[in-house]
């Protein structure tokens, strides 16, 4: 009975169906001009940091000059041609040594922020949708951790561990989770009131799936932003630590490193001083307006639900 | 009849400041099978508290405090949660009110009703899936093919509430709990998913609790009906009997408060007054405030539940006096 009915209906639809998935794409891309328009600084960014992760990968293929190939005789040269940015006290060349940078400053800003996000967020799920004593426990953990200088915390961990990347990598996913658990705990608790999580425990759907499929994508839009403006501030940990002596050992070409083994040269060869830490500037800034543009963009939307 | 669920005294309490609150107080259901039973009463009055004890997900502080609930001789209230949960959807389902709600928005619709098949029934991801299709067909979702990848914003209310009905039914559950299911739905689709939810049950033989504060509704498709008021059952009979001899006060004073098409009125009869407040409930019958008919009695002390014949049980003073003085009841027509 039903069927027959449907038929007709079917009919009817298809065509509609197959205008509104035009419409529909044409949507999408006026859609995508706009927010382009509207965000062109954020745009900007992405094309900026963009170039410059593609610079990272490709150092050994950009640059003529290897990050540790020293050469006395050029010792402190000014910028010029075969040196865009001069040469250091070693004789070695700075763009080259900025452009490696990237690497360590790129990997610490993705790869220790991913982790603790990941972290943050399956303890926020938990504490968030369990409450009770679970909650009490992950969030005054959460406020230690938070009440803490992280930046101290994680020289604290650099000391006892000793430098060297990998240990900046675990120093800085065991200091940053604190504020993702904080956020994705409060997005969690709203979540897990909405019908939607009702409907899934009436249908008998274990707590595990309806926190990974049901609660965990609806953060999605709050975790990317998170993501992105965390990134800048690794960025910059990695960089305090290395200048502070407790990151990444010479001869790593590292930012933070070459800001301070050039220091001495501040105002014979600013140059040196200025590359790295305009790089360091540019990334950061890079990551924050991407992040800006990121929760404009995403805001509207998480509104409307 | 055999019934395939039976509330007993069920009493469900709140613990508020130290006092229990009973949003359910001693309540009797009989669900027999295949028939279509409505809950009906005003907001607050326990309709949904009695939908989610057959669940079994009463929120904290919420508690069963005493009853039993016998599903197909399993008694609910004794089960573990992990038993409860091979229950839920399979054999009890569920249908909320808001469709627009209810439905993850990041999830496809396929998929999410997929995940109630798999979750109950072991089949492969391509077996769930040509059953959520022929059940999207069954429910009169056109092109389910290409409906079960959309995601519910892309849909509309109605569509929706299919998709939730078609969630609800495709486990083929013994029973159907609807709580207001048309209520977000204009009044041309509320004919259709009641017509529906009606077809597909008598199919497979499932019995529904429709949990409504619209008479119509309960005109339209119920076989039976439960009157609530303050968290107890005040009149419980068939649908014609209910709308043909009304007895309980509350229930006549719901089906005048009915605007009728063809008679003008100045005013719409109303009940005065509201829903007690379950914690500072009146000490004797809990309509007593707001009943036309109220006497000294009621103010005093509680009415039993009372049959006053096969299928008719009433609870209040005024019914049992005017049968002890041997005279009919005369309440004004409500229609």
């Amino acid at each position: 009975m039903v069927k027959k009915n449907d038929n007709m209906s079917k009919n009817i639809d298809r065509k509609s169906v197959a205008d509104t998935e035009i419409l529909m794409e044409e949507r999408f891309i006026e859609k995508l001009n706009t927010v382009i328009k509207q965000n062109k600084l954020a745009f900007f960014s992405l094309i900026v940091i963009f170039i410059i992760i593609l610079c990272a990968i490709f150092a050994n293929v950009i640059c003529a000059y290897g990050p540790n190939a020293q050469s006395l005789k050029d010792r402190l040269l000014a910028p010029s041609f075969a040196h865009p940015l001069g040469t250091d006290e070693l004789g070695r060349d700075t763009l080259t040594r900025v452009i490696y940078g990237a690497r360590i400053s790129l990997t610490i800003g993705l790869l220790p922020t991913f982790i603790s996000m990941t972290i943050g967020t399956i303890l926020g799920l938990i504490a968030g949708y369990f409450g009770g004593k679970i909650d009490f426990a992950i969030m005054r953990l959460a406020d230690i951790m938070l009440a803490f200088p992280s930046l101290l915390l994680a020289m604290v961990v650099m000391y006892t561990m000793g430098g060297g990347l990998i240990n900046i990598f675990i120093a800085l996913s065991l200091v940053n989770w604190a504020s993702t658990s904080r956020v994705i705990r409060s997005e969690t608790l709203s979540l897990s009131k909405k019908e939607y999580v009702e409907a899934a425990k009436s249908m008998g759907v274990s707590n595990a799936i309806i926190i990974f499929r049901h609660i965990l994508p609806n953060c999605i839009p709050t975790l990317v932003v998170l993501f992105t403006l965390s990134i800048p501030s690794a960025i910059l940990s990695e960089s305090s630590l290395s200048f502070l002596g407790v990151g990444a050992q010479p001869p790593t070409a590292s930012w933070g490193l070459m800001v301070v083994s050039a220091k001495k040269y501040l105002f014979t060869q600013p140059v040196l001083v200025l590359a790295p830490a305009m790089a360091i500037m540019i990334v950061v800034l890079a990551f924050n307006f991407l992040g800006d543009g990121l929760r404009d963009i995403l805001d509207p939307y998480l509104k409307e639900q | 009849m055999d019934n395939i669920l039976t509330i007993r005294d069920l009493k469900v309490a709140f613990q508020v400041k130290g006092k229990l609150a009973y949003a359910l107080d001693g309540i009797n259901i009989d669900i027999p099978k295949g028939k279509i039973v409505g809950i009906v009463g005003e907001s607050g009055c326990g309709k949904s508290m009695t939908a989610m004890s057959i669940m079994g997900l009463i929120k904290n502080p919420g508690k069963i405090v005493g009853g039993s609930i016998d599903f197909c001789s399993t008694e609910l209230t004794k089960i573990s949660v992990r038993d409860y949960a091979k229950i839920r959807g399979k054999d009890i389902s569920m249908i909320f009110q808001e469709p627009m709600t209810s439905l993850n928005p990041v999830v496809k619709v396929g998929k999410q009703v997929m995940e109630a098949i798999i979750l109950h029934e072991k089949i492969s991801k391509e077996e769930a899936k040509m059953r959520v299709i022929e059940i999207f067909n069954e429910v009169g979702i056109p092109e389910a093919e290409k409906r079960f990848n959309s995601y519910p914003h892309e849909l509309s209310g109605g569509l929706r509430q299919r998709v939730m009905i078609g969630m609800a039914m495709i486990c083929k559950p013994k029973l159907l709990i609807a709580d207001e299911p048309t209520t977000a739905l204009d009044v041309t689709i509320e004919a259709q998913i009641l017509k529906l939810m009606k077809k597909l049950c008598e199919s497979v033989g499932t019995s529904i609790i429709m949990i409504t504060h619209n008479m119509g509704v309960v005109a339209e498709i119920c076989d039976y009906v439960y009157v609530m008021y303050a968290g107890r059952v005040v009149e419980s009979t068939l649908t014609k009997t209910l709308f043909n001899e009304t007895a309980h006060p509350y229930t006549n004073g719901l089906l005048k408060s009915i605007p009728t098409i063809g008679k003008k009125q100045d005013r719409l009869y109303t009940i005065k007054g509201n829903v007690p407040n379950i914690l500072n409930l009146p000490e004797g019958c809990r309509f007593v405030d707001r009943c036309d008919y109220a006497q000294d009695i009621c103010f005093s002390s509680r009415p039993a539940d009372e049959y006053i014949k096969d299928n008719h049980m009433v609870s209040c003073f005024l019914y049992k006096r005017i049968e002890d003085e041997k005279c009919s009841i005369k309440f004004k027509k409500h229609s």
